[in-house]
């Protein structure tokens, strides 16, 4: 694989899948031309190109992620002072899952334009939420529940890399049974 | 039932604005670090700070609180991405940006959220 084509390929991860593959070619040619200052800004884009439908799908995912967070809330309340196991849960799943299907959309899949937008931006991204456990911690420790908010974080972390790193490592197999089936 | 819908549209509301504004602010930059996920996380504590401040002093209703807070913010926020992009940076080799983005995010994380908090008990 040559430099560029991993480039882009790690470019492509963390910036969205390239949603139309000619723009994003010529946009890593620019970036990655040793002749082309990388501060060059001359003539490039600088705001992206939004499609619709995929926010539209990132809409449908977001419904169904919200809701679902807060049903496990409703269901498993945290009582002033506890652990917050419900969000610390949907947290975690979320972390597979997202890894999961990131793999699958970016390394295993055909190219698609919505999977990765329902479920990945849209579900996980609603399911999960950084702004919970941040504000979880502050009133813990103002509460006098330090001890609480160190685990709650430690673990929220711990917990989150681990479920990610396994849906990586799961999506990474079902690619790698895949190749073994087809002959190259 | 009807406040669950509400949250979940509020949810998908934030949902939408993460990823517009994730694809707007990526593409200011060239550096490899998730700014965008950083930016939304940091702001969205803000709010919920905020939000939870505003429900203790001000007697914002429940089911305000709960719309903005649980439905907008967490569809807003995302801990799914942050532990995704920690993880695909360190496994790109940024080790210093992976270890930078789980740290700093939760450290102005907590003093967005403390100073949302202390903005809405004025």
């Amino acid at each position: 694989m040559t430099r560029i084509a991993k480039s882009s390929r790690i470019r492509a991860r963390l910036r969205g899948l390239p949603i139309d593959p000619d723009i994003d070619a010529v946009e890593d040619r620019r970036h990655h031309d040793p002749s082309v200052s990388p501060f060059a800004t001359a003539g490039r884009r600088r705001w992206p190109r939004i499609d619709w439908s995929v926010v539209a799908a990132v809409i449908v995912g977001g419904f169904f992620g919200g809701v679902t967070r807060y049903a496990v809330e409703l269901a498993w309340p945290t009582p002033t002072g506890a652990f917050p196991w419900a969000t610390f849960s949907v947290n975690t799943t979320g972390a597979f899952v997202l890894a999961l299907t990131l793999v699958l959309v970016l390394e295993v899949l055909p190219p698609t334009r919505y999977v990765r937008a329902i479920v990945g931006t849209g579900f996980c991204g609603a399911l999960t939420t950084f702004s919970s456990v941040v504000t979880s911690v502050d009133q813990l420790v103002a509460h006098g529940h330090a001890d609480v908010a160190v685990g709650y974080v430690v673990a929220s972390i711990a917990a989150g890399l681990a479920a990610a790193s396994f849906g990586f490592a799961l999506g990474r197999s079902v690619a790698a049974f895949g190749t073994t089936e087809e002959p190259a | 039932m009807i406040l669950a819908l509400t949250v979940g549209l509020a949810a998908s509301v934030g949902a939408a604005c993460r990823y517009l504004l994730d694809q707007v602010v990526q593409h200011q930059h060239d550096q490899t670090f998730p700014w965008g996920t950083f930016i939304i996380n940091v702001t969205g504590s803000l709010l919920l700070g905020f939000v939870t401040a505003l429900a203790e002093h001000h007697g914002l209703p429940k089911t305000a609180t709960t719309i903005i807070g649980v439905g907008f913010a967490g569809g807003y926020t995302t801990w799914s991405t942050y532990m995704w992009e920690s993880l695909a940076l360190a496994e790109m080799g940024a080790w210093s940006e992976a270890a930078a983005n789980i740290v700093a995010s939760l450290a102005v994380g907590f003093a967005a959220a403390a100073a949302g908090f202390g903005l809405g008990q004025l």
